[in-house]
């Protein structure tokens, strides 16, 4: 499958200037003369862009999250060095000890989720292999969970809490979010001229079909689209490791992720406890607030409970329980 | 709020919060008895009495819609609900009191109204998809994608009375039902 080659970057998204550029006059003359093919004047580019950026403003309907969800996943899982299972074929019934892990971080998580604002779509949780501390989500209901991290979990309501920030990221459609303007950026690019070759061409009449439709909805599990989802993919992945998710959606993401613990029972103050166990230096969470900060901001949080004591006479939840950690986690510890 | 629904107020309680005025006058706004609220999660029990093991009146799902009584007087962690002509309580954090926000199901915008409408349009179903395979295999990632399906596969053997156990055996609340009729949830 052929990539998107993109040229100049700088010019693409925000700027809808029509002028190719050969780049150091490396592209031979077939190629520039597909370029000229592909121009736009002017004046359809300026229209263009005003309908790319219609892009940023429709929902995305659940069948694409899912598509590009699943996409982000396997990075994920790839970056992870796959999932913590005792067999990697699909159709295998759950047998060994790293199965019964995986299954336990799956009831934890789907208690939440069917807890949750999206308690309908399917959820899938997972171990990553890797030895990182970190935690990460994809659109569509995907959570994914490091062996590193789960070392690292005293209690069921520690990982509770985890579970519920990357579940509130679903819910919140943070990395849709971030979607929606990569499919934008990647509209205007193609119209504004800054992507070459026959990719191109499908983006174009991709974008043309989506954007002549009230939802501007891509199938992207159709074969013609491989090549759109990948260049989504990657676009989007890179974006959320270079950037990950705004601060303050991380700060929605721990008080409504630490609402579904509360909702389900947990003891609140675990996961504040948790979070002073998180390496503010390296790899783990690069672009979250401070631990100080987090804990800070969800310690209000929990106080606000008092408010309505008729809701809540469990307040302050000190007496709430932590939930040992079943048997299951221990295979986390094993290399 | 982060009452019965921690969203209504978002935008607000992001500016309360950066003012440092924090959730008092949110809980302010907070639900009243009479009021009308909306079943927030997966087989919500309405019980006949405060405890889990009392009998099922009736199993509401997601977007359903209840005139709200007040705590349970035994137990305020319960709430004293109607639905319709049937009555009995259900757990706090079944409860929203914004009514639950509609998947979208269609390249159109089109959204599904109510549970019955998105379960059965086949929209809830998630599995990796052709694309996402594809994609595995453009990264030689091939494994992850496998992994990927097993994973699903076996999150699908933990439906709601696999959660609903989990919960029990924890002692914690049991918020999801284990099934979403009320005869069977008597088993």
């Amino acid at each position: 499958m052929r990539r998107p080659l993109l040229v100049v970057a700088a010019l693409g998204p925000l700027t809808l200037s029509c002028a190719y550029i050969n780049a150091s006059g490396l592209l031979d003359d077939a190629t520039s003369g597909a370029m000229n093919d592909l121009a736009l004047n002017s004046g359809q580019l300026v229209a263009k862009g005003q309908e790319c950026r219609r892009l940023a403003t429709f929902d995305v309907p659940l069948g694409e999250e899912i598509s590009i969800g699943g996409a982000v996943a396997v990075k994920w899982v790839s970056k992870g060095g796959g999932l913590v299972m005792d067999s990697n074929d699909p159709a295998a019934k759950a047998s060994g000890p790293r199965d019964q892990m995986a299954l336990y971080v799956d009831r934890v998580g789907r208690n939440l989720a069917m807890q949750s604002d999206r308690p309908l779509i399917e959820w899938t949780f997972g171990v990553l292999e890797s030895d990182d501390f970190n935690a990460v989500s994809a659109p569509g209901g995907y959570v994914l969970v490091t062996r590193g991290l789960l070392r690292a979990v005293e209690n069921e309501a520690q990982l509770a809490g985890v579970l519920g920030h990357e579940i509130a990221h679903v819910t919140e459609k943070h990395a849709i979010a971030a979607y929606r303007k990569v499919k934008t950026d990647t509209c205007l690019s193609a119209f504004g001229g800054m992507v070459l070759g026959p990719v191109t061409e499908h983006l174009r009449a991709a974008f043309d079909a989506a954007l002549g439709e009230a939802g501007a909805a891509l199938d992207l599990d159709s074969r013609e689209n491989f090549d759109v989802l990948f260049a989504f993919t990657d676009a989007l992945t890179t974006a959320l490791d270079d950037h990950g998710f705004e601060v303050e959606q991380e700060h929605d993401a721990d008080r409504i992720g630490l609402a579904l613990a509360i909702g389900a029972g947990y003891n609140p103050h675990e996961y504040v406890k948790f979070l002073a166990r998180i390496p503010e230096t390296g790899a783990a969470f690069p672009h979250h607030p401070s631990n100080a900060e987090r804990q800070q901001r969800l310690a209000q949080f929990i106080d606000s409970y008092r408010e309505q004591p008729e809701l809540y006479p469990d307040y302050p939840f000190q007496n709430a329980p932590v939930v040992p950690l079943r048997g299951e986690l221990s295979a986390a510890a094993k290399p | 709020m982060p009452i019965l629904n921690p969203h209504p107020l978002r935008p607000a309680l992001t500016l309360l919060a950066l003012l440092g005025v924090l959730w008092a006058l949110a809980a302010a706004a907070g639900a009243r008895p009479g009021d009308k609220l909306y079943v927030k999660t997966r087989n919500t029990r309405v019980l006949k009495d405060p405890s889990a093991s009392a009998a099922v009146v009736v199993v509401l799902q997601p977007g359903a819609e209840v005139t709200w009584q007040g705590p349970d007087a035994r137990d305020r962690r319960w709430q004293r609900v109607a639905s319709g002509k049937k009555q009995g309580v259900v757990m706090t954090a079944n409860l929203s009191v914004e009514k639950p926000r509609p998947e979208v199901t269609a390249a159109t915008g089109a959204t599904a109204q109510d549970t019955s409408t998105f379960a059965s349009s086949g929209a809830a179903s998630k599995a990796l998809g052709a694309g996402a395979i594809a994609y595995a295999k453009e990264q030689k990632a091939e494994t992850a994608a496998l992994q990927l399906l097993r994973a699903e596969a076996m999150a699908r053997t933990v439906g709601p009375r696999e959660v609903s156990e989990h919960a029990r055996k924890a002692g914690l609340h049991q918020v999801v039902g284990p099934s979403a009729g009320p005869a069977e949830a008597r088993r």
